[in-house]
């Protein structure tokens, strides 16, 4: 039961917190409106057994993404943003969207039959912990996304400073 | 991995060692010739490696690469196009004043990612390809960043992109759910995947979007003639085609093992966008005045067309695909070339008042142009008409007569658009005071531009009337696609 | 009852983890509560001011920042990220061993060209 009180708890925030995001005027309240949702991601996570999965969730996403999001958000025109309208015209066009996707997920969830399970159990994971079971697999079988994984880093520092870096 | 494995692996490994060695050459030194150069002669060495890998009989390295000669071809295939791509840029470049090392860099890591992707045989390293693809992609379209419509196009890229990836993972979440599997030979294997369930199709659709998006097809098309737009002319090229025969590549693959003639709702679905594609886009094409965004709009219908084939299914309609995409590749990178060749300092040479009479000052220049576009609109002689033969014959044999009908329709309607612009290039020029400047009086090809050009419309007209070589080597090439 | 299942499983060990974040979010806001009730509530003007060590406050504090700072912030998450993929090779290092090592190398040495770059290009130089 006190399982499925948290696993409830996490679900109902985080639709509240996805919400006070995309309504708030203020874009630097929606950012920490954001940090809160992450906070609530990574408990969730916890609860799927993905203990790595909440681990990242707090230093990226909590940590350093949300630092590149208030950056970005600093460099609009604050008191402009925040006497504009909060939504445009086409806000019906992408609630009918929001509502498609929600209800193709409620019947997809709703009709959920398992398949055959993969290599990775819960099982498996819990006897391994979650860590070390991804360390195991990325770092043999997987190494080479992981190598790719270090390019794209590199493409990310290169990007960032050829489109926003000042020539002289 | 062993060394086996190590060497099947060298055409993907090379361009990912260059592009960080030339980053750290270009750290140190900002020769833009040395650049060019290094970025040719690291293409040209991974081609060359591919037929060293490709010696021995289909390799899968890890389960993310599988390296058989269907995925050699097509990172032949994107190798040179990367060529292509690169000697235009060098000229284009050349005469601008940005920073120009950092494009190659880009350049090799987005045509890594397309090989990436035509090598992939799972769903990690299909993401992995398609992020390193798109990463890059949103920092050379937004190349010319003093541009307006440059930043714009990297804007809306960078967030339709992100958007479509997540479509895309969270789709290849639900598939793995039903199947336990994200391997697609695995896929492959008897009872691994089940009858359509709601979850399998409801993954199957998000992929399906996703792809769409990267593929530009109706109705995931709208980005496409904005950034090809604001794109320089050389990176348009380069989405209308690594970008888009890479995941064309991948897609055929998976399709092929996951028997996608099983499923009909995703197989309707598919003729549902390829249909659609057909028609708008070769409609949307025809109010344009923009060489860059007519471009767009007849990359969108090609789309359609090569989904044609994919509804077909069996050996003709992959042999048909991959001639097709060798044939839309040398036409595109023509197109392209033009335009990026004529382009000066002020602005890319897209506007299509500015090509009227070209024929009459610069008859050759205006006749390779000609060429690619006879070559689009799939006029006999050139390679579009040998690709759409095959796509058609394809169709044919699988009795698909409403998309085929639309083929037909569609390639009609192209020919009209196709076909005014080859009036402009004839067209008189228009005569005394206030007539504006035609024809880029002042632009030469210059050495480069001129036997890249010939080159391209040499390969055109050689595969438009000799396709049998090529035939042979797709022929035995997806003999062994599906095991 | 199948494991996927949400709900069916009870992160024990993460109790401490839970029990940290309850005292110091009640210690946060119990002692903006408490101040509250205690203290005088006689506002003016120059007490509402924005503090800025006792000097007037220059300008307003909503103004925008340099784009200098995306480049911080996003060599910052590169980093950041290169990091996290540290912390599974750890774990995992005594059993892979060597393989681990070179892999690693090859990960981080990409990215340290990626960081000779940012310096040449005097990325962290602020003017």
């Amino acid at each position: 039961m006190l399982p499925k009180i948290f696993f409830g708890y996490f679900a109902v925030v985080m639709v509240v917190l996805s919400l006070l995001i995309v309504t708030r005027k203020n874009p630097v309240h929606s950012v920490l409106w954001m940090l809160a949702l992450f906070f609530h991601i990574a408990g969730l996570y916890l609860f799927l057994n993905a203990e790595f999965l909440a681990a990242v969730q707090v230093i990226l996403y909590a940590g350093a993404i949300l630092v590149l999001f208030l950056f970005v958000v600093m460099m609009l025109n604050l008191k402009e943003e925040v006497m504009g309208e909060r939504f445009g015209k086409e806000w019906p066009v992408g609630i009918s969207i929001g509502a498609f996707i929600l209800v193709l997920f409620f019947f997809t969830i709703n009709k959920f039959s398992q398949g055959p399970t993969g290599q990775y159990t819960i099982e498996r994971i819990k006897a391994e912990t979650h860590t070390k079971a991804i360390g195991s697999v990325l770092y043999t079988e997987f190494l080479l996304p992981f190598e790719i994984a270090s390019l794209i880093l590199l493409i990310a520092i290169v990007g960032a400073i050829v489109l926003a870096k000042k020539t002289k | 991995m062993n060394s086996a494995d190590f060497i099947a692996l060298l055409p993907l490994i090379v361009p990912a060692l260059a592009s960080v060695v030339l980053l750290l050459l270009i750290t140190f030194s900002r020769s833009h010739a040395v650049s060019v150069l290094f970025t040719l002669g690291s293409l040209l060495l991974s081609f060359l490696l591919l037929f060293v890998a490709g010696g021995g009989t289909p390799r899968r390295v890890t389960p993310l690469f599988i390296m058989d000669a269907y995925s050699l071809f097509f990172i032949g295939l994107l190798f040179i196009a990367g060529i292509v791509v690169a000697v235009m840029s060098s000229r284009y470049l050349g005469e601008r004043s940005m920073e120009r090392g950092e494009y190659y860099v880009l350049l090799l890591l987005a045509t890594l990612g397309a090989s990436v992707l035509a090598a992939g045989s799972h769903f990690a390293s299909f993401f992995a390809g398609l992020e390193i693809l798109s990463v890059s992609l949103y920092t050379l379209i937004a190349y010319r960043r003093n541009d307006d419509r440059g930043n714009e196009a990297g804007l809306k890229y960078l967030i339709l992109a992100a958007a479509s990836s997540s479509f895309l993972l969270f789709g290849m979440a639900l598939v793995y759910a039903q199947t336990g599997s994200m391997d697609f030979f695995q896929l492959a294997e008897g009872g691994r995947v089940p009858d359509l369930t709601v979850v399998l199709s409801a993954g199957l659709l998000l992929i399906t979007v996703g792809v769409g998006f990267k593929l530009a097809v109706v109705p995931f098309h709208l980005w496409t003639p904005d950034v090809y737009e604001g794109a320089p002319a050389p990176v348009a090229a380069f989405i209308a085609t690594s970008s888009k025969g890479a995941i064309f590549a991948l897609l055929m693959r998976y399709f092929s093992l996951m028997d996608l003639q099983r499923f009909p709702a995703v197989w309707y679905g598919i003729a549902g966008i390829a249909v659609a594609s057909m028609l708008i886009g070769n409609l949307l094409a025809l109010r344009q005045n923009n060489l860059k965004r007519i471009l767009a709009y007849s990359s969108i219908a090609h789309m359609g067309y090569l989904l044609v084939a994919v509804l077909a299914g069996g050996t003709v309609a992959k042999t048909a695909v991959g001639y097709y995409l060798a044939a839309y590749f040398a036409t595109m990178l023509g197109a392209f070339g033009v335009i990026a060749f004529l382009s000066g300092e002020e602005g890319d040479a897209e506007n299509l008042e500015a090509y009227r009479g070209m024929a009459w000052s610069r008859p050759w220049t205006a006749g390779v142009f000609v060429a690619m576009l006879l070559s689009l609109a799939g006029i006999p002689l050139t390679a579009g008409f040998i690709g759409k033969f095959y796509v058609v014959a394809a169709g044919a044999g699988a009795a698909l007569w409403i998309p085929l009908i639309v083929l037909v329709a569609g390639s009609t309607i192209g020919l009209y658009y196709y076909l005014r612009i080859v009036a402009v290039l004839y067209g008189r020029v228009p005569e005394g005071e206030g007539g504006a400047v035609t024809g880029f009086p002042g632009r030469v090809l210059g050495m480069t531009g001129g036997i890249l050009l010939t080159v391209l419309t040499f390969a055109l007209l050689w595969l438009g009337v000799y396709p049998a070589p090529l035939i042979r080597i797709l022929q035995a090439t997806v003999a062994r696609l599906v095991p | 009852m199948n494991p996927m299942t949400p709900g069916s499983y009870m992160p024990t060990e993460y109790f401490p983890v839970l029990i940290t974040m309850v005292i110091a979010s009640a210690v946060g806001f119990g002692a903006l509560f408490v101040g509250n009730l205690f203290r005088l509530k006689r506002a003016y003007r120059e007490k509402l001011m924005a503090y800025e060590s006792g000097n007037p406050p220059l300008e307003e504090p909503r103004y925008r920042f340099n784009v200098k700072f995306y480049i911080i912030a996003m060599l910052f998450v590169v980093f950041d990220v290169e990091a996290v993929f540290l912390y599974p090779w750890a774990i995992v290092y005594d059993k892979i061993g060597l393989y681990a090592l070179i892999e690693m190398l090859l990960f981080i040495v990409v990215l340290v060209v990626g960081y000779v770059y940012a310096w040449k290009k005097e990325a962290f130089v602020w003017d």
